[in-house]
């Protein structure tokens, strides 16, 4: 388990080096020259010329990549074009807050995408199955936005019962709270639908397993047998999904960041792309990416805590 | 004495888009303490039916018990409530399976899986049942068992997978043990030696032995007395040297024929022609008639009775007292 571990995070160094270089060469996917284009149509010849030193942009690959890494290693992103802020500053405050709306969302996805499933797997074609079933069918094509917006309208509208907007990021008090339930739903919503559908799947075919007749043949109540020996075996695929959800919960936060009018990171990847502020772009991009990296990472170390097959050879 | 089991004219039906299955229909036999009883049949002849039906674990839906009793110790099976069920299962009779790769759970140690079983029939500390569980596995011939009990399921070979399960099933001490097809997954070598573990377990601890297999060679060695199963019905029941060296059923008599000797100088190996009747249909007479080679026409158009003949009990209209002459008849 431990060499496991260690060998996985001695594999994440190469993947973390891969998207490191591959932030450093946004800056020449973009077509034409970047310099000019930074600059703006506006720009003399001159003025390009300055931006290209001033960025570095003069220099060999290599050196710049160089650079480049050595400060990200530091900490330092560089600064906004747009207001010269400090890049790691700007996104430190956002980045909190859209991780700990993600992981928020992620936990209550979890929750009631697995409570669901499990219920909807042991009483098949009730009506909980299908209710539920059809909202998760639901929840996985309707828009964020639009389940965002139809929330709003019920509970802050209709009902009063919640603020619109006004996320701080003191999100672990009463207020903090509130403030994160709906935009945590809004997000979590498709992620709890699949999370739903996968653990009915996976339960419903882990049933007819033998181990599970032979915990039954123990004497086992149903519900041991379905928590502990169904429920854990089940478990295996839906952590992926959960996983691979998690990453798409920093990425869909876009939407729910414009929804809700919280200070995330999604925005302000937005932000800076339009206003072509590179340092900010790549900074972001390569928080988040990590972020995708380490998350992945995590699903492979729960997976072996699980099933000790993984990292048995 | 009364009999440890007794199961009197047991109906399991699966209730299927495609229809009405009787998988088990009408089985009566009784298994008396000490005894092992083995069930024969082809697959899919409801053998395994009929062990879930005593354990009550028929699949509902689609399964449904419809008819009949099953005693044990004198105690209706059929009328307990699952609360009671649960205290017997495990308990007092215990069951393996077919196939030892896939009946462990493989993301608990073999230990986990045997305490735990102990621990919900037994007040026992947690450090009790981890010594019991040890004692177990010993005494089913897993070496250095201290250390084997923190193994999972996949750093173990079949036959020890198997061995594990006996363990489980033992650690309780049950009166019955129900082994479905306990070999037929596993090498021939192993074989032996499970069967041969299974028979001197029966031994130490008295208990009752519900044996199931679709090889007569199996219920040879270790069986007191024998039932023969086609298509959810009992064909023939008594004791195991008599159908050996007398089989009356048709259908017993291809099985015998079936069975691989070595002695013998025929070239090619019989076998019985046809398969499993469709049950979903409205079947009409003697579900074997189709491949039987004496079938009558009286044998199509009409069901045959279980007939006493000695010890035995037979389904056959041969041996219907004057039922030679309605058998005849209409030949
Ligand atoms: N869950 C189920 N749903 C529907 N039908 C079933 C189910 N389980 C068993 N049956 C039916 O019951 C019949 C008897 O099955 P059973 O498993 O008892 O056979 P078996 O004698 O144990 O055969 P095998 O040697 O293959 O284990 C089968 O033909 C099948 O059609
Ligand atoms: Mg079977």
């Amino acid at each position: 388990m431990f060499n496991y571990i260690i060998k996985r995070l001695l594999q994440l160094i190469p993947v973390l080096f891969g998207v490191s270089v591959i932030v450093f060469l946004m800056i020449y996917l973009i077509p034409g020259d970047a310099a000019e284009i930074i600059g703006g149509p506006t720009a003399t010849a001159e003025e390009v010329e300055n931006i290209r030193v001033k960025l570095g942009l003069d220099r060999p690959m290599y050196e710049q990549y160089i650079k480049y890494i050595s400060g990200v290693l530091r900490g330092e992103l560089g600064y906004s074009f747009q207001t010269g802020q400090s890049v790691s500053e700007a996104i430190k405050i956002r980045y909190g807050n859209t991780f700990s709306l993600a992981v928020f969302s992620a936990i209550i996805a979890a929750i009631i995408g697995v409570g669901a499933g499990v219920i909807a797997a042991v009483k098949q074609n009730s009506w909980f199955d299908y209710l539920s079933m059809s909202v998760a069918t639901f929840g996985i094509s309707a828009p964020t936005f639009w389940i965002g917006l139809l929330l709003i309208v019920v509970f802050c509208v209709k009902l009063k019962w919640l603020p619109i907007s006004g996320f701080s990021s003191q999100f672990w008090t009463k207020d903090g709270l509130t403030h994160m339930i709906l935009p945590s739903i809004t997000l979590g919503f498709s992620s709890a639908a699949m999370i739903a559908r996968m653990t009915r799947s996976s339960i419903l075919e882990i049933i007819h397993q033998d181990y599970v007749e032979t915990a039954r043949a123990k004497g086992l109540s149903e519900r041991v047998v379905i928590l502990k020996h169904a429920l854990k075996n089940a478990l295996i695929p839906v952590i992926t999904v959960i996983g691979v959800n998690f990453g798409g919960l920093l990425g869909g936060a876009v939407v729910v960041e414009s929804v809700f009018a919280i200070n995330g990171i999604g925005r302000l990847m937005v932000q800076s792309i339009n206003a072509r502020d590179f340092p900010m772009v790549q900074g972001t991009v390569l928080v988040v990416a990590t972020t995708f990296v380490i998350i992945n990472l995590l699903t492979d170390i729960i997976y072996a805590v699980i099933d000790p097959r993984i990292s048995y050879k | 004495m009364n009999a440890l089991l007794e199961v009197n004219d047991l109906k399991t039906y699966f209730y299927t888009a495609d229809g009405i299955i009787p998988a088990v229909d009408g089985v009566s036999f009784k298994i008396d303490r000490g005894e092992t009883l083995g069930i024969v049949g082809e697959s899919g002849s409801g053998k395994s039916v009929t062990a879930r039906s005593i354990m009550r674990l028929v699949p509902n839906p689609p399964g449904k018990i419809i008819n009949g009793s099953i005693l044990f110790k004198g105690e209706n099976i059929l009328t307990k409530k699952e609360k009671q069920m649960r205290m017997i299962r495990g308990n007092k009779i215990a069951m393996i399976f077919q196939d030892p790769m896939t009946s462990l759970n493989p993301l608990f140690t073999v230990g986990n899986q045997i305490v735990e079983a102990i621990i919900i029939h037994q007040h026992v500390s947690k450090r009790e049942a981890i010594e019991r569980a040890v004692e177990m596995l010993k005494l089913v011939g897993i070496p250095s068992p201290e250390k084997r009990i923190k193994d999972y399921p996949h750093q173990m070979s079949g036959g020890m997978r198997q061995r594990v399960m006996i363990a489980m099933a033992l650690c309780c001490q049950p009166d019955l043990l129900i082994a479905d097809e306990p070999t037929t997954a596993l090498d021939v070598t192993i074989q032996a030696q499970i069967l041969e573990l299974i028979s001197d377990i029966k031994e130490k601890f008295n208990m009752s032995v519900m044996m199931i297999t679709h090889d007569l060679g199996v219920v040879a060695n270790i069986a007191d007395r024998i039932i023969v199963m086609y298509a959810g019905k009992m064909m023939e029941y008594g004791d195991v040297e008599d159908i050996f060296a007398n089989p009356l059923h048709p259908y017993t008599k291809g099985l015998m024929e079936s069975i691989p000797r070595i002695s013998s100088n025929e070239k090619r190996l019989k076998s019985i022609q046809g398969t499993l009747p469709d049950l979903t249909q409205d079947f009409k007479g003697c579900r074997f008639a189709p491949r039987c080679s004496c079938a009558k026409d009286i044998c199509h158009n009409e069901e045959p009775p279980l007939v006493q003949n000695g010890s035995r009990i037979v389904r056959c209209f041969q041996y219907l007292s004057g039922g030679d002459e309605k058998y005849g008849k209409s030949s």
